[in-house]
């Protein structure tokens, strides 16, 4: 999934803005850390208490709360607290039973899954293997065309074999597929509701029926949704302590800052990076940061151009000063990233992971490197061309930075700016592609597990742009992808991640932490990146 | 006459409808790019969105179904939030309106008082007056919505920082930064209007003439001298009036308002066809109806625009 970039807010002052802090960060000394004092955590203080109401800021109204139409962060964390599903993430990001009680792995292709007893949907009707069954085979409903169904490619059948027993056949073993159920393509929905509601379902007219401490009660077009607790809510350890919750619609990020300043609002994520030291400051309330699976990365969208040598690639990768971009666009709040998957993805054999990651010196900044591989290369004959847009604020910053650090390396940039309709055209259109040597962009896993991320490199993926091909690569990826066991795993993953690395499919530049800031008045939530996978406003209540 | 401007008005939407259309059409990319966001997702599932909103239609067939569905009053489904456009538009259209009455009056009658006192009081009111109205016409609306929100919501707590409100009160409440905002340069436009309007009439010898007879001061400039000056006025509060739909997007935004113009932006943005469509036409739409009116209202106001209209 990629991560949503802060919004631009005036397109003059924000302009502005950012000459100014690139200007200053050209002459920073860039072996320092970007923000040495700052803290990253897994969970806010825990809350003394129940509240009667609060307001949370999104950037977007959600399009639908139809899970399988659901691709949106803004909608995804409303969608959390009201529709779980079998198993969710914990603050750790490790998977953990939601409406599931157990599930087993009997053979490596088939899961079966156990439900809870008990479990009522928020109309008061009680959830069945049924109805598990029915939510996940939506997903392969070709007609339907759910946004998820990438998650169940290996997946043969999904049946309940019981009252409250549901069965998954696989056609291969897929040590994703757990984890796919504790994000937004594992949601349960009643099947009752979701068949008499036809299109309706999922709209502001038509509402949804699932299970979750909250219940979406009131949906005002344009302006705003409100949860209230559901008091039949199955998990006493994650019952709704604030009574109503109001997720207000603000697209403007200047405006949301200024609801969070004014105390209209009381919290909301991935705040605008240019806000952090604002906020942090006011006394309002506190900015947390927590580890996050997501990065920002150039991605090479061409290998036939200039960036066909792949030591031009490995050339600009070292040329460009990570931390300066970090201060310039993050506002200080992310790490150097060195690989497609970042630190946060790591859910598992964390050691295997860090040293491989402290290996990878092809994404450290060596000019005098750099100026070597460009000299034995030599220079292309034509600039490289960095598509940026002035819809997302950090990207033309981000691209005027990697054009200056090219620059010093004796590379020429060239930037073609797009507006934001035709930025995000390239995904689905290769005429849109064209004439693009580099894309600037946010992308992370779904759950901490690098093999969704190093998946999008294989041979044939949709993903994969540039149609690299490499069968060792392939098939590295395709056994770590069959492998349960996380070290075996990890040390597949980690040698795949190489071959990436070395290849500089994408040049990773900076993994983003997940921001968070909370009015003095409310605490509890988790800090981490699972604001899609569990019900975190559930834990949110009175600071005192 | 009236059957001729209508005729014009289906021109000029037809015309427009064929642009925008065409324009969207030839961009690259597609929406459902956008609503995927990077999701992993299987060709199928793209091919079953572009089924599903028939983007893989030519272009003459999804414009004729589209003009098809908007002659029997339908203007179709939004892509992005699977929802009819006009209850889409429906939702947001109150504020819009709202917002635009209210910066209008502000634009009105505080752009032809300002003006007319300038040229009647001259001097360092005058003065005065041309230096704020250079300084407010060259001032961007967003700009004036930051330095607003900066110091009245955020440092003085008079006005909320965004949204819309409930209840006609709690609207206008909301409602009257943005007002302010939108109303700011186009004011101190029909100010500096006016105040040239006005001068060119007080210097007329009918004044002097009316000033002997002994007529009151008052009377003097509002009943002769600002009644004729007022074509000009009423000429240009049309068009600024009108154009007010579209500086809505960037006050909208700016305020965090949910109106007809920060859907546009939001639509746009995501290739949703159906509601750029449907709001540019809304557009174009009261643009020439407005002008319509300012037309329909100059003979009334100014005899010698009757005769012109009676001797074609």
């Amino acid at each position: 999934m990629r991560i949503p970039t802060s919004r631009i807010h005036q397109l003059a002052v924000g302009a502005t803005a950012g000459t100014v802090l690139l200007a200053a960060c050209g002459q920073s000394p860039d072996a320092k850390p970007a923000t040495p004092e700052l803290k990253v955590t897994t969970v806010t203080p825990k809350a003394a208490g129940d509240l009667d109401s609060a307001t949370w800021a999104v950037a977007s109204e959600p399009s639908s709360m139809d899970w399988i139409y659901n691709a949106s962060f803004d909608t995804g964390q409303i969608m959390a607290n009201v529709c779980e599903g079998l198993l969710r993430l914990d603050p750790d990001l490790h998977v953990e039973p939601a409406l599931a009680e157990s599930y087993v792995n009997p053979t490596p292709t088939t899961w079966v899954y156990t439900l809870k007893p008990g479990v009522t949907f928020h109309d008061g009707t009680t959830l069945t293997a049924e109805d598990v069954a029915f939510s996940l085979n939506r997903n392969l409903d070709k007609a339907a065309g759910s946004f998820w169904s990438g998650a169940y490619v290996n997946v043969k059948s999904i049946t309940a074999t019981g009252p409250l027993e549901v069965t998954v056949e696989l056609t291969k073993p897929d040590a994703l597929w757990n984890s796919y159920l504790s994000s937004p393509a594992g949601i349960v929905d009643s099947k009752k509701t979701v068949e008499a509601k036809g299109k309706a379902y999922g709209t502001p007219d038509g509402g949804v029926n699932c299970v979750g401490p909250y219940a979406l009660t009131k949906w005002d077009k344009g302006q705003s949704i409100t949860v209230t607790r559901d008091d039949h809510y199955f998990d006493p350890a994650h019952r709704a302590k604030i009574a109503k919750l109001t997720f207000t619609f603000v697209r403007d990020p200047a405006a949301e800052v200024n609801g969070l300043l004014s105390g209209t609002i009381d919290g909301a994520w991935f705040l605008p990076p240019s806000s952090l030291a604002k906020l942090s400051k006011s006394g309002v309330g506190t900015v947390y940061y927590g580890k996050s699976t997501q990065g920002f990365n150039a991605i090479v969208m061409d290998m036939s151009g200039p960036l066909k040598d792949v030591r031009i690639r490995q050339a600009l990768s070292m040329a460009i000063d990570r931390n300066g971009i970090i201060r310039a666009v993050a506002g200080g709040a992310a790490q150097p990233q060195k690989a497609p998957a970042v630190p946060g993805s790591w859910g598992y054999a964390e050691p295997t992971f860090q040293s491989a990651w402290d290996g990878l010196a092809v994404t450290e900044r060596n000019l005098d490197a750099a100026r070597k591989l460009v000299k034995e290369a030599g220079a292309p004959d034509r600039p490289i061309v960095i598509a940026t847009t002035n819809g997302e604020a950090e990207v033309p910053v981000i691209g005027a930075e990697i054009q200056s650090a090219a620059k010093q390396i004796g590379l020429d940039v060239e930037i073609k700016t797009f507006p934001a309709d035709a930025y995000n055209g390239v995904y689905t259109d290769a005429k849109a592609r064209k004439g693009i040597d580099l894309y600037l962009t946010g992308w992370g896993t779904d759950f901490a597990d690098p093999v969704q991320m190093y998946q999008y490199f294989q041979t044939g993926n949709f993903y994969n742009f540039t149609g690299f091909s490499d069968p060792k690569y392939d098939a590295l990826v395709d056994e770590a992808a069959q492998t349960m066991d996380g070290a075996k795993r990890a040390e597949l993953i980690t040698q795949a991640q190489q071959i990436v690395v070395d290849q500089l499919l994408w040049i990773p530049l900076y993994a983003p932490y997940n921001t968070l800031f909370l009015n003095k008045r409310v605490t509890g939530s988790p800090a981490s990146y699972v604001q899609l996978h569990y019900p975190w406003a559930a834990d949110l209540g009175a600071a005192r | 006459m009236l059957s001729l401007r209508a005729g014009q008005l289906v021109v000029v939407l037809f015309a427009a409808s064929v642009l925008v259309f065409s324009a969207m059409y030839l961009a690259p990319g597609s929406p459902e790019s956008f609503l995927v966001h990077g999701n992993s997702v299987t060709p199928a599932t793209l091919q079953a969105i572009r089924d599903q909103y028939h983007l893989d239609d030519p272009f003459w067939q999804q414009y004729l179904a589209w003009v098809g569905g908007l002659l029997r009053g339908d203007f179709g489904q939004s892509i992005q939030f699977r929802q009819p456009v006009t209850a889409l538009i429906g939702s947001r259209l109150p504020t819009t309106l709202l917002l635009i009455a209210y910066a209008s009056v502000l634009i009105v009658v505080g752009g032809v008082l300002t003006g007319v006192l300038a040229a009647v009081r001259k001097g360092r009111t005058d003065t005065s007056v041309v230096v704020a109205s250079t300084v407010a016409m060259s001032t961007p609306s967003f700009v004036v919505a930051i330095v607003m929100t900066s110091l009245f919501s955020v440092s003085l707590h008079w006005f909320p920082a965004f949204g819309d409100g409930s209840g006609l009160l709690d609207r206008l409440w909301h409602l009257t930064m943005p007002a302010i905002a939108l109303a700011f340069s186009s004011g101190a436009l029909v100010t500096r209007t006016t105040r040239s309007a006005m001068l060119v009439e007080l210097a007329n010898e009918y004044v002097e003439t009316a000033r002997m007879r002994g007529l009151p001061e008052r009377r003097i400039i509002w009943r002769q001298a600002f009644r004729n000056a007022l074509g000009p006025v009423v000429t240009l509060a049309g068009l600024v009036v009108s154009g007010l739909l579209v500086t809505t997007t960037i006050v909208e935004t700016a305020f965090g308002l949910n109106g007809v113009g920060s859907l546009l932006v939001q639509a746009v943005n995501v290739k949703d066809f159906p509601v750029v469509q449907a709001i540019v036409l809304v557009i174009v739409a009261v643009f020439a109806l407005v002008n319509l009116a300012v037309d329909a209202v100059r003979p009334l106001i100014d005899p010698r625009a009757r005769s012109v209209e009676a001797a074609r």
